[in-house]
């Protein structure tokens, strides 16, 4: 009998150990960004393109990307210590990166971004996590 | 006020710049007014001369003495470190912040990787920030600390430049006064390392740590205020940690007050007689001699006759410990114990080696504004020559005189000169300051030591020429007849074709 119940216990124990290991393995695949940048400037849409193309380019799913202006939202730019626009954070997957600039060279802004094709492979072979 | 930062510059342009009083002592005093209404000013400076302290004080003046909300935009050290840093001043940043008077941006590095940069930027984060808190606080003031920092981050100088600029133009266009401060590698060199004076270059204020004869000078000067006039050249300073930034001298201005008629005793009668009836109530004397001539007597005489007058007076010693003073002074039946605890005397004991020049003239400074003295002796001014240069010597001398002539204290000065005459760098400073010299000499007159007293000058009043004797035994100072046959004693005798010179007597 106790025997049973412990099997059914390690079991149960399992179970949530897959799926939590699941639920990370899928997290890890959705990446979020916030791009912080002043008005609508030339500079701040070239750098929302740069980041929507390097992800349309890359990424298998759609990233989830937060466009943050700091003249009409910059208790935000201060509550994440942003000095220069664009900046782009890469909230998710861990760890956190910070990029500035309006990710002008595709292969730097992937590299910098951390972004690997849906393929598996770095975008051009910089160092990944 | 001292004789070489007299000069006024006046700027080409016509349009006057209205100022904004930073309430910092003494730098209103150089600045004429305070800094610019509206504009940015640099305060460039190398390592340790002071920057961070002057922004900060900006802001906390402002604050205290202005009601004025400020803001710190701090690009190097974080905002806890600036907190505690005022908190040691007694100042409580917190506490106006959550008034909603003060705040920070906090652009300090995170101290993580440096900066990844793809493509081109700017520093509109930054901008839009300080334009939030501005507007958020109401800031009258802001600060920037420092450059350096910044452009340490941002690679791009020309952005950085540019983006400086419209940060000031912000601004200026609010009204709102700042300062940003920038790092030197030279202290005669270049403004800063930067070339950011394109766009601040209308106002500079240059702060300086230097090295002299073994002392450290910490100076002041406004190099430039466009369309404004100020005062130049270079300004001693000081960090006090009750006051703050000061700058000295702080009193720049002569006393506009009529001269006094009114004839003060100095406690010695015949001395009294020498000087046609005594000397003038705003009246700054100045007793030299070597040592052993009975400087220190002469000034408890002078102190006594106050405290019998019934005139509060305060008594500054470089020379002896409290208990030394007492036991002299006892000696000549001269009980200053007793005057003390009348209430009618202060006397402060100080080692001259124990703080710098500019402290001591900061507590001699505060000793006067608290205990509010008729009568002022500082015996021995020369004892300051262990801790000052020449010119810090002399710029001490000019503030304090003008500082008691101001307020209307009957003083004293004692100071040392050579056992054989001649003036000590002391004398020569104070003599053309001050309004009466009394010089004590000894006279070597028929194998014997013999004393000798005169009057070298006295402004505004006919007095005694002769140089005469005097003793002293247990009654203190009695000076007696001229001395018969005695020359040399002031200036070399035509005889002797020799010797020392002597300090002018043309004040």
């Amino acid at each position: 009998m106790i025997t049973l119940w412990r099997l059914r216990l390690l079991t149960q124990r399992y179970a949530t150990c897959f799926v939590s290991t699941l639920v990370e393995m899928q997290s890890e695949e959705i990446y979020a960004f916030r791009i912080f940048v002043t008005g609508d400037s030339l500079r701040s849409q070239r750098a929302i393109d740069n980041l929507r193309g390097l992800c349309a380019s890359v990424l298998a799913e759609q990233a989830d990307i937060e466009v943050v202006d700091v003249l009409t939202s910059p208790e935000r730019a201060e509550s994440e210590k942003v000095i220069a626009t664009p900046t782009v954070l890469r909230l998710s997957p861990a760890p956190a990166r910070r990029v500035i600039g309006d990710l002008a060279d595709y292969h730097m802004a992937a590299a910098a971004l951390g972004l690997r094709s849906s393929d598996g492979s770095s975008t051009d072979g910089h160092r990944d996590e | 006020m001292a004789p070489r930062p007299t000069g006024i510059a006046m700027s080409e342009s016509l349009r006057p710049v209205s100022k904004l009083e930073t309430g910092i002592a003494g730098l209103d005093q150089i600045t004429l007014g305070g800094l610019p209404e509206g504009r940015t000013t640099l305060v460039a400076g190398s390592t340790g001369t002071g920057k961070t302290q002057l922004a900060l004080e900006f802001l906390i003046r402002g604050m205290e003495q202005y009601d004025q909300a400020g803001v710190f935009v701090t690009f190097e050290e974080r905002p806890e470190d600036i907190r505690r840093n005022a908190a040691a001043f007694g100042m409580d940043i917190e506490s106006w912040e959550a008034a909603g008077k003060w705040a920070f941006v906090d652009a300090s590095d995170e101290g993580d990787e440096p900066n990844v940069v793809v493509g081109g930027y700017d520093l509109g984060g930054l901008v839009s920030r300080v334009a939030y808190a501005v507007r958020r606080v109401s800031a009258a003031r802001v600060c920037f600390d420092s450059l350096g920092a910044v452009f340490g981050r941002f690679a791009d100088v020309g952005v950085v430049r540019f983006e400086l600029k419209r940060a000031a133009d912000a601004l200026r266009e609010m009204n709102v006064t700042s300062i940003l401060t920038a790092e030197r590698t030279d202290e005669y060199g270049a403004i800063s390392r930067f070339d950011v004076e394109e766009f601040v270059a209308d106002n500079v204020v240059l702060l300086r740590n230097v090295l002299e004869k073994e002392k450290r000078r910490r100076t002041v000067e406004v190099l430039k205020q466009r369309g404004s006039p100020h005062r130049t050249g270079e300004w001693v300073f000081t960090i006090d940690p009750e006051q703050g930034l000061v700058v000295l001298p702080l009193s720049v201005q002569v006393s506009d007050q009529p001269a006094s008629t009114e004839r003060v005793t100095t406690g010695i009668d015949e001395l009294d007689q020498m000087l046609d009836g005594g000397i003038y109530r705003d009246t700054v004397a100045l007793a030299a001699g070597p040592t052993g001539t009975g400087k220190t007597l002469l000034a408890t005489h002078f102190i006594a006759a106050g405290v019998d007058a019934g005139e509060r007076c305060l008594l500054f010693t470089f020379e002896d410990s409290r208990d030394q003073l007492f036991r002299n002074t006892n000696s000549w039946d001269l009980d200053l114990e007793a005057m003390e605890a009348t209430g009618s005397l202060q006397i402060i004991c100080e080692y001259p080696e124990l703080a710098s020049l500019e402290d001591h003239f900061l507590s001699l400074k505060k000793a006067i504004d608290d205990f509010k003295p008729d009568r002022l002796v500082v015996d021995n001014i020369s004892a300051l020559e262990r801790v000052a240069t020449a010119r810090g010597m002399r710029d001490t001398a000019i503030g304090l005189g003008a500082y008691v002539k101001q307020h209307g204290v009957t003083t004293l000065f004692t100071a040392s000169s050579d056992l054989v005459g001649g003036s000590s760098i002391t004398e020569s400073h104070l003599s053309t300051l001050t309004d009466v010299i009394v010089l004590l000499r000894y006279v070597e007159l028929e194998a014997e030591m013999r004393r000798s007293v005169t009057v070298l000058k006295m402004r505004g009043s006919s007095h005694d020429r002769l140089i005469r004797e005097y003793v002293i035994d247990d009654q203190g100072m009695r000076i007696g007849e001229p001395l018969a046959g005695a020359s040399g004693v002031i200036l070399p005798s035509v005889a002797a074709g020799h010797g020392a010179g002597a300090p002018s007597s043309n004040g």
